[in-house]
């Protein structure tokens, strides 16, 4: 499986020296307004910089599933599947690299982030007013790996979609829009399963039970998604 | 042995293998031959563990066909299947990643025997540039069974004539070839059997030699007869 994760690397590798090119631009505007005494270009960096983070995040999350597309709709998907590699470790490559690619990008941010806090910290009053302490820092983090979490769900759910519409409907014509048919569906079979348990769970237990729940859910639709690769795909 | 047994076929309502039944014995070289449409492609893609037949077993070594018989089944599919962004070195170091049989110096000699340069990139070339990478690819792979689906097509005489003498070169004594093309009379000099498919169904095996030292007939010809049911002079 290493090779097809540096394989999946390899073929996110412009989008991905692009993006660290772009945040080093936009932390670069910070820090020659630090040196420049300059808080307008600095905060400019800075907001560049927070939404490049959350743009990154979600353009490899999209990469992610166009590739997938790409990798199983056209003459491309022979290159995985003509290898002696099971469904399990090919979506696992490619689920494996939107999770590093991602965890790395928000690493590499809050390093540098942190980074210019300690550059600047007690000297620039715009920090200053961003009030950044232990607590907002920990909600920030829980926001976050939440956010990131569910993000995680939708990509896992719209590759079981794809997967789905592959396997059942292999000569119909229109598969994108048989795919966002199917994603509807599943959506709503999933929220109605996630509102029917959600009954019975205390008010108290709503947050284990959201992680619970959305964890199973990606597990579920990886593993589904690998099972039908594997004994009904057909190229 | 790659045995296909009672094999059928069926997408949604259309049925493309209807209760095909034939062996390939090692060391032969086959011509799978038959009309757009006939299920050349769809047997190679179960036997190359593409896709799983609706009804049948096709077995490698007595056992069924299985994401580790890619192992052993090299299939060449017609279309370019690279991604785009490769190079053909990229193409040799892929093939070098996911299979154990794939010997890169082998790759490199063939390319440099082709005349193709391996800085080249795959969307920068012809089509019978990548028709040339392909069987590169596909017969620096030491695998007990070869698949290939039109290789032939779309490319010039002297580029067709290249990758044929390629494929022979580099097989082993006993591997076994699979060889689909319309070009029934310029495979013939090279093969030693003939399956023949159409509509769905396997219609006759044969060996090549003894259609024309005991019937007088060549491949061709007989395609024709079986295909069209009558024989047409040239």
């Amino acid at each position: 499986m290493l090779k097809l994760l540096k394989h999946e690397f390899q073929k996110q590798f412009s989008r991905l020296i692009g993006l660290l090119i772009l945040l080093v631009i936009s932390e670069g505007m910070f820090v020659i307004g630090y040196y420049g005494h300059n808080d307008q270009v600095m905060g400019r960096g800075l907001a560049i910089f927070a939404f490049l983070t959350i743009f990154g995040c979600i353009s490899i999350g999209i990469d992610s599933i166009l590739t997938m597309i790409n990798d199983l709709s056209n003459n491309h998907n022979y290159m995985l599947f003509m290898t002696p590699n099971s469904g399990y470790k090919i979506l696992g490559a490619k689920v494996l690299e939107n999770l590093i690619s991602t965890l790395g990008l928000i690493v590499i941010c809050v390093l540098t982030m942190i980074g210019d806090y300690f550059l600047v910290g007690g000297k620039s009053q715009y920090l200053i007013n961003l009030h950044i302490n232990t607590a907002s820092t920990a909600s920030i983090v829980h926001s976050f790996s939440y956010g990131l979490m569910i993000w995680l769900a939708l990509v896992a759910l719209i590759i079981l979609s794809i997967v789905l519409s592959l396997t059942l409907f292999k000569d119909a014509h229109h598969n994108f829009l048989l795919s966002l048919l199917v994603f509807i569906g599943l959506s709503i079979l999933m929220s109605t399963i996630y509102n029917t348990i959600g009954r019975y769970i205390p008010s108290s237990g709503d947050n284990i039970y959201n992680v619970i729940y959305t964890i199973i859910m990606i597990v579920g639709c990886y593993v589904t998604s690998a099972t039908l690769m594997d004994h009904q795909l057909s190229l | 042995m790659l045995e296909t047994k009672n094999v059928s076929k069926s997408f949604l309502t259309k049925q493309v293998l209807k209760n095909v039944n034939f062996t390939l014995k090692p060391g032969s070289i086959y011509a799978l031959l038959g009309p757009n449409g006939s299920g050349k492609t769809t047997w190679m893609k179960l036997a190359a563990a593409l896709s799983k037949p609706s009804k049948g077993t096709i077995t490698l070594d007595d056992q069924p066909i299985s994401i580790k018989s890619r192992e052993k089944i090299v299939f060449l599919p017609t279309e370019n299947f690279f991604y785009n962004n490769m190079t053909i070195k990229d193409v040799g170091l892929y093939y070098d990643d996911f299979f154990a049989d794939f010997s890169i110096e082998k790759y490199h000699d063939l390319i440099n025997k082709m005349d193709l340069s391996e800085k080249s990139k795959i969307k920068t070339l012809s089509s019978g540039m990548l028709a040339k990478v392909k069987i590169a690819a596909a017969m620096s792979r030491n695998a007990p069974y070869y698949l290939l689906d039109e290789p032939l097509n779309g490319i010039d005489l002297i580029a067709r004539d290249e990758v044929m003498q390629t494929i022979i070169e580099s097989l082993n004594e006993d591997a076994t070839i699979v060889i689909s093309s319309h070009l029934v009379e310029e495979l013939e000099p090279y093969v030693n059997q003939a399956i023949f498919f159409k509509q769905g169904e396997m219609i006759e095996q044969c060996d090549v030699e003894e259609l024309r030292d005991t019937q007088g007939v060549s491949l061709a010809d007989h395609y024709r007869t079986l295909m069209k049911g009558d024989f047409l002079n040239a």
